[in-house]
């Protein structure tokens, strides 16, 4: 609830669409991709390092997740396919035995597919989220900042809580 | 630039896995545990229980304090039991999730040991339940069969040998009967005679007349030589029926005698008792050294395969696979291992190479070595072996040779009926076994010596048992084993088996003694009874075949008698008047 409150405040601010964008974006690829392994470091050091808009990277991520279970069959067999095309094996078998390699655990079937469908999801992610940030700010928010629950809820403490933390 | 870092950022993603490691670090001890028990599961099939866990980071190494793994079979007690297990594992090689210890000593370790609580059984065996049921082998005195139950469900040899002779007789019965009616009668004999007579004697006129007398001579010759064969034939069937039945009447003669002697054992007792003894007796307590002796394979090299199946299994969430490193390391390789097993205040050492379940990986088998010298309990214990796990069943060979192993107050047969223990004795054992695709062959023996036993039974029979035990001083059990892994088969056989059965026989009361005497009687009288009728029907047919015989011969010499008088005097007449023409005289 704190997280939706604080993604409100992130899509009502002055935030830029790349940032929430890109916070869309990086909370997918968590949610969708095994949480152990050298990826989810690299994902969150990027997250906080840079301008990433946090909240929508948390509700991207807690969405997302609810859709492991039926995606994670689909995204095993792309890594399977992948790892065991022949043309690729010297590349694995290169990487397997590196201790890089090792850390990435991209031998792992469900690990290297849920990457890569990830990865090719992210620019179409990326931009959508994008269009559609802009697009609430310019439609949505005016007229939601009219309704009389958001002012109230906007005129109560556990708003001006919210606001103070996000500051 | 500045725009898009976040510097607080990156104090934050320092503070996150400073807290992460920091929580792995401080539980690392209990990450340990959960993945050792669990792993442990998986190989053995019921829960497993470790006290606590230590760990050192350079180098890298376990220990597990007070480890106890459940009998899937008995889960009231733990299959082994291992005060503590340490290991030394290489770091590196756990990113690709292989598990590699250069050197594992494992001490204190104990088989069978009670638990506290009953463990959990995740996965059966298929091993067999108790091997030997005491109430089987031993019934009271009234569950003693009647004569009329033993001659009803035993196999008696009277009755089939009456069966066989009645079938032999039925079998010749009709033909020779058939055979005997269509022989040649007396007066076609006498008549044969009469005509070869008439005809070999008769004067003769002319050429002609001797041409056909000479015709007539042959028919009937013919004619003999048929009645001939008739009667030759007969005297076959009834050699072949003589042939048949006199063997079969004779083991008829036999069988009564026989059926005796093995029925006095069974009212005597039994005779699966009296050949299971050393197996109910000894089994259970030698099945239990077997069970310590053989442990390389029958309990370690199935929580291998079983750990190698569980390798295979597909995940649900993706799979981890193999590319060809240059290491080519298998998933668990435990290059060394020191085992120390705990046995009466002295300590067994035996020293390993190369446990895996991918023997074909590192190209050579799990070896292990026992070679102890003298102790307080033993003279000598040499043993050694090897397994290789094959993607068809285990590949392996095991030899023991144990000297003087002193024996202490041990519980052999602790049951309402009979008891017995064994207060002090010497143990020497050699054997070997081999195991090719989980199929176990092997044999051994078990010589015990300087013995005294004390046992004690609760019925006559039992009594005499626990007499014959108390009265041993040495045995030697010679033992089989067979089976698969992890459901081995053993067996066992030895001198006590005749002792006892001539125990029990020279102990045979009263009532026992009528019961036999009836039987003998019953049997005497079948065998009288089909003997009569049979031996009648034979001394006829011996009869007939000795008349047949008479026959026979009688037509023989008909047979070689020729017209050679007639024939003689009618060549001289010839001549005669050949000469008186040439020479007119």
């Amino acid at each position: 609830m704190g997280i939706l409150a604080k993604l409100l405040k992130a899509l009502n601010s002055d935030s830029s669409p790349w940032q929430l964008a890109f916070g869309f974006t990086l909370g997918m690829i968590m949610g969708l991709t095994p949480i152990l392994g050298l990826h989810s470091l690299i994902l969150v050091f990027v997250v906080l390092f840079f301008r990433v808009n946090i909240s929508s990277f948390l509700v991207a991520w807690a969405l997302f997740a609810l859709f492991t279970l039926p995606l994670d069959s689909l995204m095993a067999s792309i890594g399977e396919s992948l790892l065991t095309t022949e043309s690729l094996q010297p590349f694995w078998t290169a990487l397997y035995s590196s201790t890089f390699g090792q850390l990435t655990q991209f031998y792992h079937t469900l690990t290297l597919g849920s990457l890569i469908f990830t990865l090719l999801l992210s620019p179409v992610l990326l931009f959508a989220s994008k269009y559609l940030v802009i697009q609430y700010r310019v439609k949505v928010m005016v007229w939601v900042n009219k309704i009389k629950l958001v002012q109230f809820i906007k005129g109560s403490n556990f708003y001006r809580l919210y606001q103070a933390l996000g500051e | 630039m500045k725009n898009i870092i976040r510097w607080p950022g990156l104090i934050a993603f320092v503070l996150i896995t400073g807290s992460i490691a920091a929580i792995i670090i401080l539980f690392f001890d209990f990450w340990i545990k959960l993945a050792a028990q669990k792993g442990l599961e998986v190989a053995t099939g019921a829960e497993v229980n470790i006290s606590a866990v230590e760990h050192t980071f350079s180098p890298f190494g376990v220990s597990l304090i007070d480890v106890q793994l459940t009998d899937p079979n008995k889960p009231a007690t733990n299959q082994i039991q291992a005060a503590k297990i340490s290991a030394d594992i290489e770091l590196s090689p756990l990113l690709l999730r292989k598990v590699i210890i250069d050197n594992l000593i494992v001490s204190g370790v104990q088989f069978g040991t009670e638990r506290a609580r009953e463990g959990e059984v995740f996965r059966k065996t298929n091993a067999q339940g108790e091997r030997s049921v005491l109430e089987e082998l031993f019934p009271n005195k009234e569950d003693l069969p009647s004569v009329d139950e033993v001659l009803a469900r035993s196999p008696l040899k009277t009755t089939k040998a009456i069966e066989e002779v009645q079938a032999a007789y039925d079998r010749h019965k009709e033909g020779i009967a058939t055979q005997y009616k269509n022989l040649p009668s007396k007066d076609k004999l006498a008549e044969y005679k009469k005509q070869i007579e008439a005809l070999s004697k008769a004067n003769y006129k002319n050429p002609s007349e001797l041409l056909a007398a000479k015709e007539k001579f042959d028919l009937l010759k013919q004619e003999i030589r048929a009645d001939k064969q008739i009667l030759t034939d007969f005297k076959d069937s009834v050699s072949q029926a003589k042939q048949e039945l006199s063997p079969k009447i004779a083991q008829l003669k036999a069988a009564p005698g026989q059926d005796y002697e093995q029925l006095k054992a069974l009212v005597a007792g039994d005779a699966g008792a009296i050949s299971d003894v050393t197996t109910m007796v000894f089994g259970e307590k030698a099945a239990q050294w077997a069970e310590y002796g053989l442990a390389a394979f029958d309990i370690v090299a199935p929580m291998l395969k079983n750990k190698e199946q569980q390798s295979e299994e597909a995940v649900s969430a993706g799979r981890w696979l193999s590319f060809d490193d240059e290491s080519g390391l298998p998933e668990l390789w435990i290059k060394n291992a020191d085992i120390s097993v705990s046995w009466q205040q002295e300590n067994l050492l035996s020293v390993w190479h190369d446990i895996t379940y991918q023997h074909d990986i590192i190209g050579r088998a799990t070896t292990f070595k026992v070679d102890s010298s003298k102790s307080k309990l033993w003279q000598s214990f040499k043993l050694n072996g090897d397994f290789w796990l094959k993607e068809n069943g285990i590949l392996a060979q095991q030899n023991w040779q144990l000297a003087g192993l002193k024996l202490d107050n041990i519980d052999l047969v602790n049951q309402d009926k009979l008891s017995s223990k064994l207060l002090t004795g010497l143990m020497s054992s050699n054997g070997s076994i081999k195991v090719k695709e989980n199929t176990v062959i092997g044999d051994g023996v078990i010589n015990l010596t300087s013995l005294t036993m004390q046992a004690q039974g609760s019925n006559k029979m039992t009594n005499i048992v626990a007499n014959t035990l108390n009265q041993l001083e040495q045995l030697s059990i010679n033992s089989d084993v067979g089976g698969v892994i992890g459901d081995l088969d053993l067996s066992f056989s030895s001198d006590l088996n005749r002792q006892l059965g001539s125990a029990l026989l020279a102990n045979i009361g009263k009532e026992e003694q009528g019961k036999l005497d009836e039987l003998k009687a019953k049997l005497n009288t079948q065998m009288q009874a089909a003997l009569g009728s049979q031996d009648a029907q034979l001394g006829e047919w011996l009869d007939w075949e000795k008349l047949a015989d008479g026959d026979i011969s009688s037509l023989e010499e008909m047979l070689n008698s020729k017209m050679n008088n007639a024939i003689d005097n009618k060549k001289d007449e010839l001549k005669d008047k050949l000469k008186g023409k040439l020479f007119g005289g």
